[in-house]
């Protein structure tokens, strides 16, 4: 008996005594991923993994839509007070721990952290032309997300080591960024593959980041590049794989993946890519009789009145709205229970905010609501709608933006968009009608605060809030960042 | 081979006789036995005090001492295992009979305490040990059985927020020390570390023993940090009679305290007297009615014991089912277990066995927060002129009064939510004697936690379209155990006692799990037992895992002590963890302790009234590895369903999801512990006084790092460091002692004061960020703004110091005013100064036990309670706010508010935070024992009532006073106290 028990511990003791090597079943250790062909080619997927969160609660989509003067959050009693921080948006009055402008960082370094990694990773590996390919991607897309850096914060700290990082690196200087990340999609569109896909780096998107990029030159390096803007819209157009619907709102439908005036998008799906939940925030309580939607709405967002206004009636784009008496699917009149009367929308809201003084009435259906993005009948709280962060429609209008900057004349690509909306032909269009254009074709797709920028209107006072000053320009680096790294106090 | 003990004294005594044959003298004659049994005992010794004459009793309990001078002395009788009897008596020359009924010395065998790989006298042990034994404990309903030790043992505080049969007890032993690391106690059971100790029916738990300081706990290296507590089941015992016992009870549960709500007449006059618009539902419904019900509790159990001279046995089965008070919330549990002992090889060899199996069925409700589908926060909410049920009673009365808005009797009813677990504890331990003073020993044991859970949502829950939902789990959790021990004992020269172990212990634990889920089911009849309803089924829908991981320890610990008054021990444990950076897989864990008996001392010898009197200092280090695995590594896993960028198909993507950190470590705990035990006036009062000093540093939490260079904004390290200081007396007082009358009290006080010292590393890389920090967030209807943080984590305060604006009053326009820093009053909620205002945690504890026996009753009272903590009750600033009004019910006090002028939306502040002071009946028993000496068959039976939670003294509005100490975010109050159950039992214990 104590031969087996003295056996039994010296086998014991002998193979596995001292072994405490932590043994992996459901994750792969750091050191064998990735372990097959399938893995390598998805294992860059990971950098675009922030763009998932980019329209919600990433806080990119509030910081550029909420900012502007196109649409707006009112409190609404109780609802939608949120501390203010809605308020702080609209009326300039941010800081830097605001939500959105404190969570859109952390997005946009957690995309670049992922690839510094993954650039160490393959330095050393075999220089494959796949290998290659990846790599440009991946160089382009932390430029992109640089771009939004720069276009959001001004100076932020330019890092493109993982192991070797600085661990409190400085802030760098807006322009001189502008000109490594210029340079690197340059350098890097060469090595790229030639793919239709809209939702990686292709050369359509890399070279949309660097139309914008240049675009928006004068504010990030003070030195406007509307040539070089032209000849990169021209390159897009050039590569003639992208077009127009014919319908305006058609990039938008929930089926939206294939359209060709979709350049690079957010491949939402309600089931299996969820974040895409716009819809959530703009419709009233009630209106899932009308989408027979499985959830109830939030009754939020909706659009500006003296936005709104500027679609004349025949607008096609006004199909976007939802405004006026609703209804439920069947047709019945839409009622809201609570206030007591059917749902009415109205493009007015009286204030942006309305305590209990204001009528349930106006507290509950005051604003336009927004259905550019179609709502799929049955949606549940997250929509299967693609969304476009870079738009053929919009590349047309910054060739024109370039022509008219540059003395030319941007009558004919205005007029391809206002046309295919059943307006009339413009002709002469000053800077003023184009950004009034833009404003109406790319309404709801973030890039207002942008545009004001560049043409000088952002400070501007607008309905209730009054004019700012310049340093409302960029967003302040959020305060959970200096905690961690003071060099980036001041 | 207790029977061959006495005869062998007997013989051996036998031919001791003394005769002494002048002056005048007597004979004394008598006869002694056991008092429980009435038996002879054979071989007992009486003698007379202060000389050397005695004699033994014969075959028939028979004793003569012939030739004693006449006057008075005073006669000792004594046997092993019993207690000592003296009597006074005048010897004449008539000579004199004198009888002695002995009484079985249970203390004897339960002066041992149980300590970490050993056990020892309960006067030999120089750590803060205490030891808590069957018949002390709380019985009755008993949904756990660490409810059997509420109040028991002074600094072990145990607590259960609400009356829930499946959940679970908060056990804190000296105050909670971790962020985010398991705080529980290292459960022990039977020599087997890490049992899940609610696999073990109360009937069947001989002795709780916990040891609370890190002198004693050290010996269990990295797990011993909160204490642990040794579990022994009962057994069987050698030369023992078979026998079987019988237990049962049978009780009705009641809801102990509800919420005053409005009534639907209330809220038609309130509608009345504003002229307001409303929709009267038509209904006088009370929710709380609704969702309410009496609960019935049943337990059954049933245990075979006995033994011959080489081997014991012990089975017993337990069935227990408890009904909850809300609807559909039940407990059902068998529990089968064996214990069986072998001796061999010349008895030098025992082989202990321990085979136990437990099959669980839970059916729960969701009531944990203030969302859609939580029971209570909806009953709470839901308008009383709505009816339960549409007119035609055939379906759940739904109404979309506003945004998530549900019938609360529907979803308890028509949610399934139910778990099937499976646990298997095997043990075996073989005791070999070497020599006289080596034994070796090997403990193998092995563990299985299986459990299975069952949702299902139907799409008819909720009063918007709800889609479905069906999700079935598998989580299976398994550890192996071996241990092995060398154990040496030897007294040299009858005074230096020496007691040596070392030991090296090697632990594996496994889980793995299996979930598949899905949404719109075509069936709301199959519910989770069929997935194949479901139609929305996608990738990551299925998923698994599996983790592992090790503790090896290489240990040892002498213990010394000279002449029983002298005591030095000295513990080592190497300690190894798989769970730590790869530079800190390995640890030292010492202590070291020292006791002087001053009551053994010649200057306390003639001190008549003090027995006992004994000084303990211990030292010691202690760690706590109780963290998720792979924390210190960088892996990949398969992170969320996406598209594949390249092709726009479906795709699965892998996602890197940590900072490495191979510095992580365990967490250490370093405790001083003072203590005296003592006991005076013939022990009638005793009991230990405990002061300790306890800090725990090097905490391991998640930390904000830079974003950039790190992918993560978080890492998990170590920094930070909670102090607990506090106090401890335990008394046992004997307060009547009288044949037909007895009366035995406990008390168990303690104090503790618990700070954060620090929240930083030392050399300050990791920092607690001010996010971080703010702990015990609120929500509910109508509270706006992202600042409802109600506890903050600051150096030198508690973990559950309330830190908020203080109230100031209300305006003349019924807004709420704070303070502010300046001095003055602010009714903006930003500009308010936040203060510490109050702290969860209690003053102090106090637990109060006592058992009387009068004739053949037996009575025993448990009271508990614990002072001068808070609550923040969340359910209050919710329910009591006009704004609810009328689409939601309120709280009655909702009117007073009005009174007040109360017109603004919940706020957070101090008006809202209560004294949450207690003082709780917890048991009271009544038991009366019939005699049955003339039935063969039977040897006991008892029959009791037992009323368990019977009264609450409380100032608390809210439905339960009780919180549990766990985590970093207690002592709020938010719409999840499952209501208190006071219950009452019947039942009767039996053995034949």
């Amino acid at each position: 008996m104590k031969n087996i028990f003295r056996l039994l511990l010296v086998t014991v003791i002998l193979s596995s005594c001292t072994n405490l090597d932590e043994e992996f079943y459901d994750k792969i250790p750091g050191d064998q991923y990735p372990e097959n062909a399938l893995q390598i080619a998805l294992e860059a997927a990971p950098m675009y993994r922030p763009l998932q969160d980019f329209i919600d609660n990433g806080g990119w989509w509030f910081c550029q839509e909420v900012t502007s003067d196109e649409m707006t959050c009112p409190t609404r009693s109780t609802d939608w007070d949120d501390a203010g921080k809605w308020r702080a948006l609209h009326q300039h009055t941010w800081t830097n721990t605001t939500e959105a402008i404190a969570a859109m960082w952390g997005r946009f370094y957690e995309g670049i952290g992922k690839i510094n990694l993954l650039l160490e990773k393959y330095q050393d590996a075999p220089q494959t032309p796949d290998l290659l390919a990846i790599q440009a991607q991946l160089r382009i897309m932390r430029a992109y997300y640089y771009y939004l850096l720069i276009d959001n914060y001004g100076d932020v700290p330019y890092v493109t080591l993982f192991a070797l990082a600085e661990e409190n690196p400085m802030k760098d200087d807006r322009a001189v960024i502008f000109d490594n990340i210029v340079q690197e999609i340059e350098d890097n569109i060469g090595n790229l593959k030639s793919s239709t896909s809209k939702t990686s780096v292709t050369r359509g998107m890399a070279f949309s980041v660097l139309s914008k990029l240049y675009l928006n030159a004068e504010v990030y390096s003070g030195t406007p590049r509307w040539e070089d803007a032209q000849r990169v819209c021209d390159s897009i157009i050039d590569m003639g794989v992208y077009s127009l619907e014919s319908n305006p709102l058609a990039p938008f439908v929930t089926e939206n993946s294939s359209s060709p005036e979709n350049i690079f998008t957010i491949p939402y799906d309600r089931d299996t890519y969820k974040g895409n939940n716009l819809h959530m925030r703009t419709l009233h309580y009630a209106h899932n009789l009308t989408f027979d939607m499985t959830v109830g709405p939030w009754n939020g967002f909706c659009v500006m009145e003296n936005h709104f206004n500027t679609y004349d009636l025949t607008d096609l784009r006004r199909e976007g709205f939802l405004v006026g008496p609703q209804y439920t699917s069947s047709g019945a009149v839409l009622m809201d229970n609570t206030a007591g009367s059917p749902v009415v929308l109205t493009p007015n809201i009286p204030a942006l905010t309305m305590d209990a003084t204001y009528t349930l009435q106006e507290i509950r259906m005051s604003g336009a609501r927004i259905s550019k993005f179609e709502i799929a009948m049955g949606a549940s709280d997250n929509l299967s709608n693609d969304f476009p962060l870079f738009r053929y429609a919009d590349i047309l209008l910054m060739k024109a933006e370039t022509q008219i900057r540059l003395g030319g004349n941007g009558d004919d690509l205005i007029n391809l968009i206002r046309n295919r909306a059943g307006l009339s032909s413009i002709s002469s269009a000053t800077l003023d009608d184009l950004l009034e254009e833009r404003g109406r074709e790319m309404f709801w797709e973030a890039h207002r605060r942008q545009d004001l920028i560049r043409f000088g209107k952002f400070n501007n006072a607008w309905w209730e809030k009054a004019a700012s000053t310049s340093d409302r320009k960029t967003f302040p680096i959020p305060q959970w960042v200096i905690d961690t790294n003071p060099n980036l106090a001041s | 081979m207790a029977k061959n003990l006495r005869l062998l004294l007997f013989l051996g005594l036998f031919t001791f006789v003394a005769v002494s044959a002048s002056a005048q003298t007597g004979t004394i004659k008598g006869k002694i036995t056991d008092k429980n049994t009435g038996e002879p005992l054979i071989g007992a010794s009486v003698i007379v005090q202060g000389t050397t004459i005695g004699a033994s009793t014969n075959l028939d309990g028979g004793y003569e001492l012939p030739g004693i001078s006449t006057g008075s002395i005073t006669l000792e009788a004594s046997f092993i295992g019993f207690q000592k009897e003296l009597k006074p008596i005048t010897v004449t020359t008539d000579g004199a009979t004198v009888n002695f009924e002995l009484t079985e010395d249970s203390e004897m065998i339960e002066e041992l305490v149980v300590i970490g790989y050993g056990t020892q006298k309960k006067t030999d042990k120089t750590g803060a040990v205490a030891n808590v034994k069957a018949e002390e404990l709380n019985g009755g309903v008993l949904t756990d059985p660490m409810q059997a030790l509420q109040g028991k043992s002074a600094g072990v505080t145990i607590t259960k927020p609400g009356g829930d049969p499946n959940g679970g007890f908060a056990v804190k032993i000296r105050g909670q020390s971790g962020f985010f690391s398991g705080t529980n106690p290292l459960y022990v059971v039977d020599g087997v570390p890490g049992v899940d100790p609610t696999t073990i029916s109360p009937e069947d738990i001989a002795s709780y023993n916990i040891l609370k300081d890190a002198g004693s706990t050290a010996i269990y290296g990295a797990r011993g940090a909160n204490g642990v507590i040794l579990i022994e089941t009962k057994s069987g015992k050698y030369n023992s009679e078979n026998k079987i016992e019988l237990n049962l009870y049978n009780s009705f549960d009641y809801v102990a305290n509800r919420l005053d709500m409005l009534s639907a007449d209330d809220l038609r006059k309130y509608v009345a007297d504003n002229n307001l618009n409303f929709l009267d539902g038509g209904a006088n419904t009370d929710w709380q009615d609704a969702i309410y019900r009496r609960g019935m509790s049943q337990s059954y159990n049933l245990a075979a014991s006995g033994g011959d001279d080489n081997s014991t046995y012990r089975a017993s089965l337990t069935h227990s089912k408890h009904q909850g008070v809300i609807l559909n919330s039940d407990k059902e549990r068998t529990i089968a277990r064996i214990n069986l002992q072998q001796k061999g090889i010349n008895d030098r060899l025992t082989l202990s066995t321990t085979l136990s199996g437990t099959i669980e069925k839970n059916n729960y409700v969701k009531y944990d927060g203030n969302g859609p589908q939580d029971v209570l926060y909806q009953a709470f909410s839901r308008n009383p002129t709505d009816p339960v049920y549409t007119e035609d009673g055939k379906d759940y009365y739904e109404i979309e009064r506003d945004f998530q808005y549900n019938n609360p009797v529907s979803l308890a009813e028509e949610v399934q939510n139910d778990r099937a677990a499976k646990r298997l504890l095997a043990n075996m331990k073989a005791d070999f004697e070497v020599t006289k003073s080596l034994t070796a020993s090997l403990n193998l044991g092995y563990t299985r936690n299986d459990d299975e859970s069952f949702y299902f949502e139907p799409t008819t829950i909720l009063s918007s379209k709800h889609e479905g939902y069906g999700k079935r789990e598998y989580n299976n959790f398994e550890s192996k155990v071996l241990e092995a021990l060398l154990r040496y004992d030897k007294t040299f020269n009858e005074k230096h006692n020496i007691n040596l172990i070392g030991g090296y212990s090697f632990q594996e634990d496994g889980k793995d799990g299996l979930k598949a889920q899905g949404k719109s089911p075509y069936s709301n009849f199959l519910q989770s037992d069929n997935l194949g309803s479901l139609l929305n089924v996608n990738p990551q829908d299925i998923s698994s895992y599996k983790e592992s991981n090790r503790l090896i320890s290489f240990f040892g610990r002498a213990v010394y002590n000279y002449d029983t008054k002298y005591y030095l021990t000295a513990t080592l444990r190497r300690d190894g963890s798989s769970r730590f950076g790869n530079n800190h897989k390995w640890g030292w864990f010492p202590s070291a302790s020292v006791g002087w008996n001053i009551s053994r001392e010649a200057f306390l010898e003639d001190v008549d009234f003090i027995e006992t009197l004994k000084l303990r200092v211990s030292y010691g280090l202690s760690g706590n590895q109780e963290i998720d695995n792979y924390r210190s590594q960088i892996y990949a896993t398969p992170y969320s369903t996406g598209i594949d960028p390249e092709t726009g198909q479906d795709a699965i993507l892998f996602d890197v999801r940590h900072n490495a950190n191979p510095n992580l470590k365990w967490e250490e705990n370093s405790e001083l512990n003072i203590g005296i035990d003592f006991g005076i006036l013939n022990n009638r009062i005793s009991g230990s006084l405990e002061v300790y000093d306890k800090r725990t540093y090097d905490l391991v939490a998640p930390f904000a790092v830079d974003v950039p260079p790190n992918i993560f904004p978080t890492t998990w390290a170590n920094a930070g460091e909670i102090s607990n200081k506090g106090v401890e007396l335990n008394l046992q007082l004997i307060v009547m002692d009288k044949k037909r009358f007895d009366w035995k009290s406990t008390i168990a006080f303690s104090k503790n004061i618990q700070k954060i010292e620090s929240l930083k590393s030392t050399d300050g890389t990791f920092e607690w960020s001010d996010a971080d920090r703010k702990r015990g967030w609120l929500q509910g209807r109508g509270l706006v703004g992202n600042e409802n943080w109600t506890t903050l984590l600051q150096e030198n305060e508690g973990v559950g110091t309330f830190y908020m604006p203080e109230f100031a009053g209300i305006s003349d326009d019924g807004v709420f005013l704070f303070h502010t820093a300046a001095g003055g009053v602010t009714r903006n909620l930003d500009d308010a100064e936040r203060r510490v205002v109050g702290s969860a945690e209690p003053d102090f504890e106090l637990g109060w036990s006592n058992y009387f026996t009068f004739f053949n009753f037996d009575i025993n009272l448990s009271m508990r309670a614990v002072i001068g903590g808070m609550i923040m009750n969340n359910t209050r600033m919710i329910f009591s706010n006009p704004k609810v009004l009328p689409t939601y019910n309120a709280l009655s006090e909702v009117m007073d508010e009005i009174d007040k002028g109360l017109n603004t939306q919940p706020t957070i502040s101090s008006y809202y935070l209560e004294d949450a002071s207690y003082l709780k009946i917890d048991n009271l028993s009544i038991g009366y024992t019939f005699d049955v000496d003339k039935l063969n068959w039977l040897s006991k039976f008892r029959i009791y009532v037992v009323s368990n939670n019977l009264y609450t003294f409380t100032k608390y509005s809210g439905l339960d006073p009780e919180i549990s100490y766990d985590g970093l975010d207690f002592g709020v109050d938010k719409f999840n106290v499952y209501p208190k159950t006071r219950t009452f039992a019947f039942g009767i214990n039996a053995t034949f």
